[in-house]
């Protein structure tokens, strides 16, 4: 609502819902000051997460089933802080609505899930250098997030972290001990003291100054090694975020959790499908760019984020208590990356249209959920096509023959001549494909 | 200095963009000349005997187009019959200069000529066009008229196929900017390489899979007569920026083109998703997806002092059509919260006048707006230029006669080009009381033609 002061032709705007001058954000046609932004994101939020549990259309779920367990995936970003936040509030207030005394309006069902956190961390050796320092002070904050969630909340957000090189594990032959059988999958940061059970692929811990890192020195020289190998920085981030992505797949595999929600805002969305669409990875796009996808083994990931572009996550964080958001937010300034791989440069180039052309984000989001992989129509009619997914990133290949798909081969089959072996050694089943 | 990597025995003189190989200039022309022949073989572009229109603009891309149609044709006897078809979009100091590169060509490959002007077909030069519309849009103008000249020409000359020089370049930045648009239905077919086969004339992209800059390699190394100027009102198009990061990504990874294109060819859209219907123009006959093509609104905008009326989303100008023409919409009307009953609309007497806060002020106050919108854009056109002389153009029409010729031509000067033959059988295949130009015409012929069994 803009109205012209009298006299001097300034405009000054308040906000939609309640008239205050405090606006912190405006969206196409409205403005918003600091509560009504919270409760409209929150709000947001929670439907899509209602949408997210409801039973899938034309099965009969249990209206009053056990909460069921979701993972949400942490990555530092702020996208992940407001993510957390944004799950911490739904759940407060969908405990708050449950226990609402009779007599009151209040017939809410119980909250339908129970969140855990998960953190894929990189050791110095793998990132650049300090990245160890500071990944175990962004874990240190999300500990003492998880209290302060423990406070507001009636449940805690159990904690669960995990390093990248331990995603090579499943490639290894059994007789491979050394590398990957004493290996904890994940492990998990709590305050109960140490439980160190070493059979136990889920190991307990106490301070976060007790993880350490890598996980496993051999699996992480070997994850190095192959990096090495490959081309460019393209092709070693697109490789990295297979590999987390896997890893996050056999997490939620052995916590037995079925449901993750993924840190994806429309501008990550957005910049996700340039990137995509420029590694060749087009039969893909769809799945990725979906409120919701399901893995070959029946993971759901849920992208509860996909109504709001990076602008509205940063003022929703604005309207957050300092607690919520201490020490996970650089609240300094902006970002300066180097543009030297694919998806930087569709950073680059996504963030400076939508400056200049605000409905950029949302177009690609909307066009983004009414694709569909142009394989699908062809694998309808054949028996065997369903079951044609990449053997590394797991998702739907575009190869009619090879194990690999089309995005995939550019890191694998790329590699420099000499260093080969180190995928053949990573895929023994594919050496002669890969030849 | 680095051995061919064709093991010819030269030395290499160069390094190919789309394979990273250092190579000499022989063994690039090969390659060159073998990858395009593979694409058109590889999806069967052509068959023998067909009479194929080069879309030729004097440019570095339809240049070599022309040259290697007529080298491989003769190389590998396709048995295609050649024409140079130019458009003459009459942009001063651009087209012009351009056109007559066109015009050696014609003599150097020794391939026929023919041009159409927007001039004959729609009434104006690109030239009055920016000048009622600025700088800001005209390429979506300039786009869809070239888009129906093209087709138009070639049906005049009755040719069987249109080839374009589209590179791969040009693909994946069509590709993204579907994207970037949300046009889901120019998203499903920019990556055909044979594009308007179910309606129009099939054209073809020889170049869909070779690289810009192999293009310009390869017409800088052989030395052809090229045009090598930009548009001098392109840099303000929406499509500078996506061209900017095609070059950007192909700089970081070369491989980054053909990557786009297979991931376009990978996409399709989803079952359900509402897809628009072809059909055709009620005005020109040419295919389209509304009632009347975009050229013939682009048109009706420009003849009526709004030049941006075409300009935006299908339904906001279906809308202002409405207005402007004085038809109402019930159904818009209704959205609107009136009760659709337009001036007759008594509140306080219908029964409706309680749920729907109405009657027809909101279109009312439209049609206001709209007068005076009207008003102010035919002022500020004829400050900046008088409206074309279309008197003078089209003089064969009655002076009293409302021009009513939207995406069509008005002149007979391309039809008395070619032979008498070719006019007869033209004009045989229409209803003749109902031809009012040439362009009309081609719209009728195409028509029948694709409504043929």
């Amino acid at each position: 609502m803009e109205t012209a002061a009298e006299g001097r032709g300034t405009s000054v705007t308040s906000c939609s819902e309640c008239d205050s001058q405090d606006v912190i954000i405006k969206k196409a046609r409205k403005s918003y000051c600091r509560p009504c932004w919270k409760h409209h994101c929150d709000f947001r939020f929670r439907k899509r997460l209602f949408e997210f549990g409801r039973p899938a259309k034309g099965t009969v779920g249990e209206v009053f089933r056990p909460a069921e367990d979701v993972l949400i995936c942490y990555d530092g970003s702020p996208t992940s802080v407001a993510l957390i936040n944004l799950a911490l509030n739904a759940l407060v207030l969908g405990n708050i609505q449950e226990n609402a005394g009779p007599g009151t309006n209040s017939n809410n069902l119980p909250f339908p899930f129970k969140f855990s956190i998960v953190v894929i961390l990189e050791s110095e050796l793998n990132g650049s250098p300090g990245v160890e320092g500071r990944q175990k002070k962004h874990l240190q904050s999300l500990l003492n997030w998880t209290k302060h969630a423990e406070k507001s909340g009636t449940s805690q957000f159990p904690l669960f972290a995990s390093c990248v090189e331990v995603s090579l594990k499943e490639y290894h032959s059994e007789n491979d001990g050394s590398m990957s059988n004493k290996t904890p999958l994940v492990i998990k940061l709590t305050e109960e003291g140490i439980l160190s059970q070493e059979s136990e692929p889920e190991v307990q811990i106490s301070s976060v100054n007790s993880v350490s890192l890598p996980f496993n020195e051999s699996l992480d020289h070997h994850l190095m090694e192959l990096r090495k190998s490959l081309k460019g920085k393209t092709e070693d981030k697109d490789f990295l975020a297979v590999s987390k992505r896997n890893l996050v797949q056999q997490i939620a595999e052995q916590l037995k959790i079925s449901k993750v929600l993924l840190p994806e805002d429309q501008t990550s969305l957005a910049v996700k499908m340039f990137t995509m669409m420029s590694l060749g990875r087009g039969s893909q796009v769809a799945e990725e760019m979906s409120f919701t996808s399901t893995t070959e083994n029946g993971t759901v990931y849920a992208r509860p984020l996909i109504d709001f572009s990076d602008d509205d996550l940063r003022a929703y964080l604005e309207t957050l208590s300092d607690e919520s958001t201490d020490g996970m937010v650089n609240k300094s300034g902006k970002r300066k990356l180097k543009i030297d791989s694919v998806d930087r440069q569709c950073d680059d180039f996504i963030i400076n249209l939508q400056k200049g052309y605000p409905a950029t984000v949302s177009t690609l989001t909307r066009i983004g959920a009414k694709l569909q992989s142009g394989l699908e129509d062809v694998m309808a009619n054949d028996a065997k096509g369903s079951s044609r997914r990449c053997k590394f990133c797991k998702r739907q290949s575009d190869t009619p023959i090879d194990a690999f798909c089309y995005g995939c081969q550019h890191f694998l089959y790329d590699a420099h001549p000499d260093k080969k072996e180190h995928f053949r050694h990573l895929f023994p089943l594919n050496a002669s494909s890969n030849s | 200095m680095l051995p061919c990597a064709k093991n010819c025995g030269n030395k290499a003189s160069m390094k190919r963009p789309k394979t990273g190989e250092a190579v000499c200039q022989n063994c690039f022309y090969a390659a060159f000349e073998d990858e395009v022949h593979n694409t058109i073989v590889k999806n069967n572009l052509f068959k023998p005997g067909d009479f194929v229109a080069v879309a030729a603009s004097g440019g570095k891309d339809s240049t070599v187009l022309a040259y290697i149609m007529k080298l491989l044709n003769e190389r590998h006897n396709y048995g295609l019959k050649l024409v140079l078809l130019s458009v003459d979009e009459g942009i001063t100091g651009y087209r012009d200069d351009s056109l007559e590169t066109v015009k050696r060509n014609e003599v150097q490959y020794n391939i026929p000529l023919k041009i159409c002007s927007y001039k004959e077909l729609y009434g104006w030069t690109m030239d009055e066009i920016v000048r009622e519309v600025g700088r800001k849009n005209n390429c979506t103008f300039c786009g869809v008229f070239r888009r129906q000249a093209l087709d138009r020409g070639a049906m005049l000359l009755e040719v069987d196929k249109i080839v374009t020089g589209h590179n791969a370049d040009d693909v994946a930045e069509t590709i993204l900017m579907n994207l970037l648009r949300g046009d889901v239905a120019r998203l499903q077919r920019c990556t055909n390489i044979t594009t308007g086969a179910e309606g129009a004339l099939p054209r073809c992209k020889p170049f869909k899979y070779t690289y810009e800059k192999e293009i310009v390699m390869y017409a800088y190394f052989k030395k052809l007569d090229y045009f090598s100027t930009e548009c001098i009102y392109s840099p303000n198009a929406y499509r500078g920026h996506v061209r900017t990061l095609i070059k950007d990504l192909e700089r970081i990874k070369p491989s980054s083109i053909v990557d786009i294109i297979h991931s376009g060819e990978a996409l399709s859209i989803r079952e359900g998703v509402k897809m628009p219907t072809q059909g055709v123009c009620k005005r020109c006959k040419y295919i389209s997806s509304q009632d009347l093509c975009k050229a013939c609104v682009l048109l009706e905008g420009l003849n009526k002092g709004l030049p941006k009326l075409g300009v935006g989303k299908s339904s906001k100008v279906k809308e202002q059509l409405a207005i402007i023409n004085g038809e109402s919409n019930g159904d818009n009307t209704r959205k609107r919260g009136c009760c659709g009953s337009g001036g007759e609309c008594q509140s306080n007497n219908s029964p409706e006048a309680e749920t729907m806060k109405c009657c027809s002020s909101s279109t009312k106050q439209s049609k206001r707006q709209s007068k005076k919108s009207q008003a102010k854009a035919r002022l500020a056109a004829e400050k900046t230029a008088p409206p074309p002389d279309l008197s003078e153009v089209y003089n064969e029409r009655d002076a009293d006669e409302e021009f009513d010729f939207f995406g069509c031509g008005g002149g007979t000067d391309l039809l008395q080009s070619l032979n008498m033959d070719d006019e007869d059988d033209v004009r045989n295949t229409a209803d003749p009381g109902d031809i009012e130009n040439l362009g009309q015409l081609a719209g009728r012929l195409l028509h029948k033609r694709n409504n043929a069994p």
